[in-house]
């Protein structure tokens, strides 16, 4: 089973990435063996939305509502996983972090409990970043620290400048990881779903 | 993390309930009620201008607005309402079946509101008012 941990501040576009790569991953499988595909859907608050958009679009979800898997529900989430995996196996499991979550950290109690390396995107919103990049600092720094892949989202909603700018302020926070511009108003590039696929 | 489960603000009168949690310096506030008799498009208008107004007021008091969300579903009308402090983003969802089983004059509403910097029962009684009015 590979593990794949999307991570992102809140509203940066992780469930319109989970949905586009789900739909990719299942695709690509062979007719007569569709790739089994399962995701755990984290959220902070106590009633789930995008648990009811996931599963609107035919999808099985398991729900971790009220608080966080990097800290608080920590167990919670190697317990689900270990579900997961006896009772569906898939070959892909995606866990869709909450806005407010350490990806790193998700990676790190995984690899601990379970042996299992597990791939991380985060998930930028440009159009907020210079907004939030202050008052937030620790919490962007820290689900940034670790990405391999980082998806600059909502890059239709600044001029060219402003994103440079980002880039280059997530290439200081980040230098190791490769980075993506993508826009929620065309879907995902095929290359990049590849990539991703691909680790 | 601090739970309160039954906000501080919430009488026993009240047919739904709200659920506050502290985390990394959010407050996450979540409510989720059911219509019976209500227009679909009524709610939605309702929750799409309470949103803008929540923005308003955010931004206002030095607010960060994580995500504001409200997943609004009928029998044959599915709509996801969603802002993270600009503009107000209607999204209308496949309308598969999905959570609980829904009557032909229901109308479920389920909100989410996560805010940083704001006192937390400033924002329990904005969501608290958007019930209310809801209700009416």
């Amino acid at each position: 089973m590979k593990i794949l941990i999307l991570g992102g501040f809140l509203g940066s576009g992780k469930t319109s990435v989970l949905l586009q790569l789900a739909s990719y991953l299942v695709k690509q499988s062979p007719a007569y063996e569709k790739t089994r595909v399962a995701i755990i859907e984290n959220e902070i608050g106590q009633i789930g939305i995008d648990d009811k958009v996931l599963r609107g679009n035919g999808y099985e979800v398991r729900d971790i509502f009220s608080g966080c898997v990097c800290c608080t529900l920590n167990s919670d989430l190697i317990y689900g996983i270990k579900e997961i995996q006896e009772t569906v196996d898939p070959v892909w499991l995606i866990i869709e972090a909450t806005g407010v979550a350490f990806p790193d950290k998700i990676a790190e109690s995984i690899s601990k409990c379970l042996g299992i390396a597990s791939r991380m995107i985060t998930i930028v919103d440009a159009s907020r970043w210079k907004r939030i990049r202050i008052p937030l600092e620790n919490l962007l720094e820290g689900q940034l620290r670790a990405a391999r892949l980082i998806l600059i989202n909502k890059t239709d909603l600044v001029d060219e400048l402003e994103l440079m700018d980002v880039e280059t302020d997530l290439g200081k926070l980040n230098s190791s990881a490769v980075m993506y511009r993508i826009s929620g108003i065309k879907p995902l590039d095929e290359r990049l779903l590849k990539v991703i696929q691909d680790g | 993390m601090v739970k309160i489960i039954n906000c501080a603000q919430l009488s026993k009168r009240k047919v739904y309930q709200i659920k506050t949690t502290l985390h990394e310096g959010a407050v996450a506030i979540a409510g989720e009620t059911t219509f019976q008799d209500k227009s679909f498009d009524t709610c939605q208008t309702i929750i799409h201008e309470a949103f803008v107004s929540f923005n308003e007021w955010i931004a206002d008091c030095g607010g960060i607005v994580g995500h504001l969300k409200c997943f609004i579903s009928s029998l044959d009308q599915k709509e996801m309402i969603s802002t993270t402090g600009d503009q107000v983003i209607c999204r209308i969802q496949p309308s598969e079946k999905v959570g609980e089983v829904e009557r032909k004059d229901e109308v479920q509403i389920s909100i989410a509101l996560i805010v940083f910097n704001i006192h937390q029962n400033d924002l329990e009684a904005r969501l608290i008012g958007l019930f209310d009015r809801l209700e009416k």
